[in-house]
């Protein structure tokens, strides 16, 4: 199904209705992406790379469904949603009734190996690893047997100033940054090939209580990745 | 459910009993043949989780609601939970 080009603006206020998980669990590292991040994210699916329209698209450990529900809006042929968190999975079927997208999104609770076919197009932001060690690398496994192209979100590996002024500076635009040599191999082990990383601002607000400060900046590399199908 | 596999074994195509039907499946329950695990479907969303994060307290209840349109082997031996043993150790 064909649609107009949504523009960004329309996208951002979209993804403002999908609510973030009610009660998040540190070790799960349940924080719901940013509007910024996933209207970006998006963007450069659907309208750079035109991924997303008409096509069949997996979110990994959807949460609440703010990227599964964005790539419906845009006009994604079907969506499915995955999360081992149940409660999570509840208020996204909430949202995609609140929204009018219910038919265009499946959504299961159950570990992301429940899934076993193949889409067009896998979203995800992934646990990073901080409170699990290596939880991000199942994802990305699964994400490359999963999809023919792999959008995933990950920890920026150093801290770094002078990318987060630019990146801050820059209206919200991503810019080109190098791919961690540790990703590259994983990816490059699983049969993918890493397209591009765009370095982007998360801003999430205070939710753990080791979260110090009342709003958390940190980068976010977004990874394109051509799967293995 | 061409889409799903069991969480347990991987095993794949698994079984779907219909209970209530809408415009989606309300409620249902999804089989895996091969180690007789279920799974309900409730509110329309299948909740394929793994042992450790199933409670006897929300699921035994609907398969007990169901127990006329389920098939007797699950029943009887189904996993992790039955209506006439309890809990199961797997």
């Amino acid at each position: 199904m064909q649609k107009r080009i949504v523009r960004r603006l329309d996208l951002e206020r979209f993804l403002s209705q999908v609510e973030p998980h009610p009660s998040p669990d540190p070790s799960l590292e349940q924080y719901t992406v940013s509007i910024d991040v996933a209207a970006t994210m998006l963007h450069i699916a659907s309208h750079v790379n035109g991924d997303v329209v008409g096509k069949t698209v997996l979110d990994l450990g959807c949460g609440t469904g703010r990227l599964a529900l964005g790539a419906a809006f845009l006009g994604a042929k079907q969506v499915v949603g995955v999360d081992i968190d149940k409660m999570a999975v509840g208020v996204a079927l909430k949202n995609s009734l609140r929204t009018g997208l219910e038919k265009r999104v499946q959504w299961v609770a159950g570990d992301i190996d429940v899934l076993c076919g193949v889409f067009d197009t896998v979203l995800q932001n992934p646990p990073f690893g901080v409170q699990r060690r290596k939880a991000d690398r199942r994802f990305l496994e699964k994400a490359l047997k999963a999809g023919k192209v792999v959008y995933s979100l990950h920890k920026h590996p150093v801290a770094d100033e002078t990318l987060m002024n630019r990146l801050r500076n820059g209206k919200g635009n991503p810019e080109a940054v190098s791919s961690s040599p540790f990703l590259t191999r994983f990816v490059e082990e699983h049969g993918g090939k890493i397209m591009g990383v765009y370095g982007i601002v998360m801003a999430i607000p205070h939710m753990f209580n080791f979260h110090k400060k009342r709003r958390h900046e940190f980068i976010v590399d977004l990874y394109v990745i051509q799967g293995r199908r | 459910m061409e889409i799903l596999a069991c969480p347990i074994d991987k095993h794949h195509p698994l079984e779907l009993h219909v209970f209530e039907e809408k415009e989606e499946i309300v409620e249902g329950l999804i089989v895996c043949p091969k180690c007789l695990r279920w799974y309900p479907i409730r509110d329309e969303i299948p909740e394929m989780l793994p042992d450790n994060l199933r409670k006897e307290n929300e699921d035994l209840p609907f398969l007990k609601k169901w127990k006329e349109k389920v098939p007797e082997e699950i029943l009887s031996k189904g996993k992790p939970f039955t209506l006439k043993t309890g809990p199961k150790k797997s």
